[in-house]
């Protein structure tokens, strides 16, 4: 299989890089900020260094003929959708918009895309969130997910263009960024840069027991690669529909770091969701998919590669 | 709340100029906020020729310092939305967005925000209430529905009151024949010119007609209340369109028989909108039944030739 991978060379999209090539399939990447600090493009892929929302795309997919497009490329702050609204929905609402229409141009037959759940469903009384639970997004960055998941609704009936778009929890692992200089990681990846390199103070907002469900990359890698292989179109919760409080975050960080570290306390952040968990029903039924890797686990393996890869 | 000053988005529009001359009449001071020059243009409002997706937008609201801002400039053809949706888009989604950032902006209480009935797709259960599950089955209904949900933002995150009206199929004097949502103003233009209009489908899409006056009053009623939220503006009242052809046909004294043109297919079948939280919460009700309204709109095109 071809397939076409916006962000490529990212957190998400070079995880699944490599395993697409490590299975035999072959991958394009387009990626802008390839050749920034902190980008991980595999020297198998190939690589157009360019925006997806540049009119060359158009060109590059009528060229290159994938069998899909896996879309992650994106405006990915939260925080900065809410500070500048038109920039987030130009990118996530325009730019999106206009690589459907240039996938249908070039016959691509799947698109998959990584929408979110704790942005999509806001702050949903209903825990852990299932698919069908009406959702009222809280920020810009949540409308634009849920905006462009209609156009792809619509572009499937339109013009048969399938596609999944897998609402994600929080992900985590090696290679998430803190927010330099590719905007925001989430909350696990802050810690361990405050924990393992800068020593700032970890910042908890409220009283620490808001709650996330986060999922190890790997399992989204492995929900991806189901959505790509297997004849489903549609949208899929895809989370572990566990919670883990920022205040456990916080212990089991400095439990594995062997030391405790200085906490400053801060209120909460308007439009910012307090829980988020996603129910994995809909990925079991649809994509046979189920969390491989426990949060445990994952969160090892995320601060052995941290410290490898940051501290000297 | 009392309106002193009020921006019209799309006040050069159809439904903008009527809404302008209302607003004018109750001594509001107008600004129109538009791309293309009015047509029907009150001395008393004025006129700022500005595309709402380009620059210039802040500083527009930023002077004027409206109260209110209603927001009716959009890109209205929904058939095209499905050819261009990239080009609907940026008018109605990025558009919108820069409208609500320069209210927001300028301290505006309150948004109104000319949303549509077409974010319902084709609705299991007719007439139509706010509770039923949205379905937006084209760009149009999308880029509509994405207003909508950008002004819950605005509202949670900044206290910016808004209310959303989901239209049903608005007419009357002004409108503009090109447009497909005019049936009324298609048909009526044809048989003035002694041609046999086209009934697309099997002439019995289902469409709710709204009198422009009601749907202006509906606007005026929001902005002047306490009330935030989405409400469906329509009549109740559904209206086959080969049934709406008879009406006009019969209005004008023509014996024309329109043509089937049975392979232009209506995504959506019916669309009847329940008006009941207006109703409740706005006290707001339409008041001119069709065969009024219609027979008023031709003598207004009648007086036009």
């Amino acid at each position: 299989m071809k397939v076409v991978i916006t962000g490529g060379a990212g957190f998400l999209g070079s995880h699944l890089v490599d395993a697409l090539i490590a299975r035999g399939d072959e991958a394009v990447v387009i990626d802008h900020h390839v050749k920034e600090k902190h980008r991980f493009p595999n020297p198998k892929s190939k690589i157009h260094k360019v925006s997806f929302g540049d009119p060359s795309v158009k060109d590059i997919l009528r060229e290159e003929r994938p069998d899909a497009i896996v879309h992650l490329a994106a405006q990915i702050s939260v925080t900065k959708s809410i500070a500048d609204p038109a920039m987030d929905a130009e990118r996530n609402i325009r730019d999106s918009l206009q690589l459907l229409q240039s996938a249908v141009d070039a016959g691509v037959k799947k698109i998959v895309f990584a929408s979110s759940g704790g942005a999509i469903y806001g702050d949903h009384p209903k825990r852990p969130t299932p698919l069908l639970e009406k959702a009222q997004p809280l920020s810009p960055y949540g409308v634009a997910k849920q905006s462009f998941e209609w156009y792809l609704e619509h572009f499937y009936q339109q013009h048969g263009l399938q596609y999944v778009s897998l609402r994600f929890s929080n992900l985590f692992g090696p290679r998430q960024q803190v927010a330099k200089p590719m905007g925001e990681g989430n909350v696990i990846s802050l810690f361990l840069d405050r924990v393992l390199v800068t020593g700032e103070p970890l910042t908890i907002f409220g009283d620490g027991t808001s709650s996330r469900d986060f999922l190890y990359v790997d399992d989204a890698v492995d929900a991806i690669l189901r959505s790509l292989d297997q004849p489903v179109t549609g949208i899929i919760n895809v989370g572990t529909g566990k919670a883990t409080t920022v205040n456990s975050l916080y212990e089991q960080v400095t439990e594995l770091h062997g030391s405790a570290h200085p906490i400053k306390h801060e209120p909460y952040r308007k439009g910012e969701v307090l829980h988020s968990v996603i129910h994995p029903g809909s990925a079991k039924k649809l994509l046979n998919w189920k969390p491989k890797v426990s949060f445990k686990k994952g969160l090892k393996r995320t601060y052995a590669w941290y410290k490898q890869h940051f501290t000297k | 709340m009392q309106i002193s000053r009020a921006i019209v988005t799309g006040g050069s529009g159809f439904i903008g100029s009527h809404l302008v001359d209302a607003l004018v009449e109750r001594g509001v001071d107008v600004t129109v906020v538009d791309m293309a020059e009015p047509k029907y243009r009150n001395a008393k409002a004025s006129y700022v020729t500005q595309d709402i997706r380009r620059e210039g937008m802040e500083e527009v609201f930023a002077n004027v310092k409206p109260d209110v801002v209603f927001h009716l400039a959009a890109h209205i053809d929904d058939r095209a939305s499905v050819l261009e949706p990239v080009m609907n888009a940026e008018h109605n989604v990025l558009g919108s967005l820069r409208v609500f950032e320069a209210a927001r902006l300028a301290h505006a209480k309150k948004i109104i925000f000319a949303s549509s009935g077409v974010v319902y797709g084709q609705a299991a259960k007719l007439p139509i209430t706010e509770k039923a599950p949205t379905n937006p089955l084209t760009p149009y209904a999308i880029s509509k529905l994405t207003g909508e949900q950008y002004l819950h933002f605005y509202q949670n995150q900044y206290g910016l009151q808004f209310v959303a009206f989901r239209i049903a199929n608005v007419y009357g004097p002004r409108q503009d024949g090109s447009k497909e949502s005019g049936a009324i103003t298609i048909f009526t233009n044809k048989v003035m010119a002694g041609e046999a209009p086209f009934i697309n489908d099997d002439g019995m899409t289902v469409r709710d007609y709204i009198h422009v006056s009601d749907v202006v009053n509906a606007f005026i009623t929001a902005a002047e209340s306490d009330v935030s939220g989405v409400f469906n503006c329509g009549t109740k009242v559904g209206t086959a369109t080969r049934e709406l052809y008879a009406m006009v046909a019969n209005e004008l004294g023509s014996t024309l028989e329109p043509i089937a043109r049975p392979e232009v297919k209506d995504a959506v079948k019916s669309v009847i909108l329940k008006p009941a939280q207006a109703r409740k919460q706005l006290g707001w009700k339409p008041k001119v039944r069709l065969a009024r309204g219609l027979r008023q709109t031709l003598k207004w095109y009648k007086a036009k030739v």
